[in-house]
């Protein structure tokens, strides 16, 4: 997902990831995570700059996060309806109190 | 040591042929990462255990990310390892067993003789399929020489001659003392003695351990034909299966002559029962790991065939 902007080598990539989705991803952890996806052709690596190699998401790749986010969103939705929180996200958007405003 | 052989000693864990696509990536992340700063603990481990998957995964252990016939190549070579593993432990039961029909009343020595047969024919027939898979490999090895690859597998190969070497002319030295020592010294446990036979014992073990080691190293560098990595898969499966035999015998003989000559195994050293000798406990733990080991090489080699029949 942190490729799907543009291209990032290693370091930009821990630190997107830091930033998003709150984890820290060791180097052995994303190179680990890099080489499966691109064995996989979800991602294709870029010439090196500096010693520092980017990658960018392929077309397979972007079509396969594009798959998950899509499940992951029907999950939240079926999630969200089943707790009751759906229409407060509607609300939300149209501009009655929305759930950052109810705490 | 410079800095960027800190870190490129920490990627060592990773196959030689990861390392040349990402190593500088990595080695360089980890420069982002941690700086002049000492590399945590943590980070060493993880990178440990990620090296050694990927190494594990680029020999065809683990993952399905390797054709079938590498995958059946590493399973064949895990059979190996595991027999090795046997080796010493058959040579351990061999040694405690000498002499054991002269102390087992006649009349109860059926079940421990038919254990010890099955024990020895089972060892016999498996020593000659390594020694058939050895000799169908010869052609390879001169196929790898003549392609140059011998300065990738000279280290394995020598080490391997030379321990061979060492502990041959050692077995050769121990035989000779041994039969120019008094019988009293023998029969009654003479402690140097135990120890030259103990170092001996290493010796040999070490020689098996870098022999093993060769041939696995030979092994993965000589291009194998399809037809021909079946031959060694269903060697390797057959040795599986005997190696279960040599356990089960093994046991059989065990429980038998605690049965019915307890007195020969042991005296109840380490406050163990007399059935329950550390020699042979030892020995048992090896045929074990031998057999776990080989197990999963006989799976992995089982699985490709499954594969491969399914894309056929």
């Amino acid at each position: 997902m942190s490729l799907a902007p543009g291209p990032k080598h290693g370091w930009a990539l821990t630190k997107d990831i830091e930033n998003f989705a709150g984890v820290t991803l060791g180097p052995g952890t994303l190179y680990g995570a890099i080489t499966r996806l691109e064995e996989r052709g979800l991602i294709e690596p870029l010439p090196s700059e500096d010693r520092r190699r980017p990658y960018r998401i392929t077309a397979s790749g972007r079509a396969a996060l594009t798959d998950a986010v899509r499940e992951m969103r029907t999950l939240v939705s079926a999630g969200e309806l089943r707790l009751g929180l759906g229409s407060l996200h509607s609300k939300g958007r149209s501009g009655t109190p929305a759930l950052g405003s109810l705490s | 040591m410079s800095e960027q052989d800190r870190f490129e000693d920490l990627i060592r864990w990773y196959p030689a042929t990861w390392r040349e696509r990402y190593g500088e990536e990595l080695t360089t992340l980890l420069h982002d990462v941690h700086g002049m700063a000492k590399v945590p603990l943590r980070e060493r481990f993880s990178l440990a255990t990620r090296g050694s998957f990927e190494r594990a995964r680029s020999s065809g252990l683990v993952g399905s990310g390797l054709g079938n016939g590498d995958r059946t190549r590493a399973g064949a070579l895990l059979v190996l390892w595991g027999w090795a593993l046997f080796m010493v432990a058959g040579s351990i039961v061999q040694k405690f067993s000498e002499h054991w029909e002269t102390v087992t009343p006649a009349i109860h020595r059926s079940v421990a003789t038919g254990a010890f047969a099955v024990i020895q024919v089972a060892g016999e027939i498996g020593g000659l399929l390594v020694l058939a898979a050895a000799v169908v490999s010869i052609p390879g090895l001169v196929r790898l020489i003549k392609a140059e690859e011998w300065p990738e597998i000279r280290g394995p190969v020598l080490r391997a001659l030379l321990a061979a070497g060492v502990a041959g002319a050692a077995t050769v030295a121990v035989v000779a003392w041994a039969h120019s020592l008094p019988q009293h010294h023998l029969n009654d446990g003479f402690f140097f003695h135990g120890v030259v036979f103990i170092l001996w014992g290493l010796m040999l073990i070490t020689a098996l351990g870098l022999a093993t080691a060769a041939a696995v190293a030979v092994a993965r560098r000589i291009h194998w034909s399809p037809r021909m990595l079946r031959v060694l898969g269903g060697l390797a499966i057959v040795l599986t299966i005997l190696m279960v035999g040599v356990t089960t015998g093994t046991i059989v003989w065990w429980v038998a002559m605690a049965d019915f000559a307890p007195q020969f195994l042991g005296t109840g050293l380490l406050a163990t029962s007399n059935v329950l000798p550390p020699v042979l406990l030892v020995a048992m733990a090896l045929m074990m790991m031998g057999l776990v080991v080989a197990a999963i090489g006989t799976v992995r080699i089982v699985q490709s065939n499954v594969s491969r029949r399914a894309v056929i």
